[in-house]
């Protein structure tokens, strides 16, 4: 991935600074140290489950869409972050057996 | 799993094999996760994004090219889902944390949290968190992760002169926003390479 920097003219003083500054900024933060176990958790989690989850979030934006004043919320909803749609599907999934 | 280089592993990845997906974790977290902090300067929020970085890796693996290097891959992700987290973060969460501060009085910073605000670093995450976000992404893959313009360009889908033009307005903001002259570069207290 290393390649010749590309250089601005004024000299490379500015270049280096803010390298060093940015890599001194984040050096040595790791990230949380249960990280790993969660994520392994989280990718094991049954694809079944998963299909639910995704059938409970569909049902309820579909619902939603059919009300002109949800359309921004909609949009709101699809922007999500896995991680953060996962929530909304889990509130989706208690409001999908409520409609069923 | 860790004599195997990243092509095999992603081949395992792709048989989804959890052991594949954690020894790509171990290669690549902190890359993804130091990204993700330059971006968004908020630590919970790298850490959720590093999280759902690898989950996407696992789930969609069998679209990833195991001949092709895995990083601007990794990048792409990290950059795409840090966008979305900041410019979330600026309609709605934003709002409400100036709600909290106008009911709290406008005094969210203990003394102690304002004396940290003179802090060197403390600035630089100011100025960085004050590029507009396009900026902020470029300047941080090629500044934190050394990438090229033509990397950064093939990672976020954008020609080659918008990641230049991004990074030289970006550049000058910086230099500005931190009151950088050519004296105040090499009186810059930072630590060592």
């Amino acid at each position: 991935m290393k390649a010749p920097k590309f250089h601005f003219g004024d000299g490379d003083l500015m270049d280096i600074f803010l390298g060093r500054m940015l890599k001194n900024w984040v050096a040595g933060r790791q990230p949380s140290l249960d990280g790993r176990e969660r994520l392994l958790a989280a990718a094991a989690r049954p694809a079944l489950v998963e299909r639910r989850r995704s059938y409970g979030l569909l049902h309820i934006l579909r619902y939603l869409s059919s009300t002109p004043n949800y359309h921004g919320f909609q949009e709101e909803i699809l922007s999500v972050s896995l991680s953060q749609s996962m929530i909304w599907s889990f509130h989706l999934a208690t409001s999908n057996r409520i409609l069923a | 799993m860790s004599d195997l280089n990243d092509r095999e592993l992603i081949l395992e990845l792709q048989q989804g094999s959890l052991d594949a997906l954690g020894e790509l974790y171990d290669r690549f977290r902190n890359m993804v996760y130091r990204t993700a902090l330059a971006i968004t300067g908020d630590p919970e929020a790298a850490n959720d994004l590093l999280q759902d970085v690898f989950l996407r890796l696992y789930r969609f693996a069998d679209r990833i090219d195991a001949q092709r290097p895995l990083e601007p891959w990794l990048y792409r992700m990290t950059a795409n889902l840090s966008y979305t987290w900041v410019k979330r973060r600026k309609r709605w969460i934003r709002p409400l944390e100036d709600l909290a501060d106008w009911l709290a009085g406008g005094s969210r910073n203990s003394p102690q949290e304002a004396a940290e605000m003179h802090d060197d670093w403390q600035r630089i995450q100011q100025a960085i968190a004050g590029l507009p976000l396009p900026q902020r992404v470029v300047v941080v893959l090629y500044y934190l992760n050394d990438l090229s313009l033509q990397e950064i360009s093939e990672i976020l889908s954008v020609p080659v002169g918008t990641v230049k033009s991004r990074l030289h307005y970006g550049r000058n903001s910086l230099k500005r926003s931190l009151g950088l002259q050519g004296e105040t570069l090499l009186d810059w207290n930072y630590e060592g390479s």
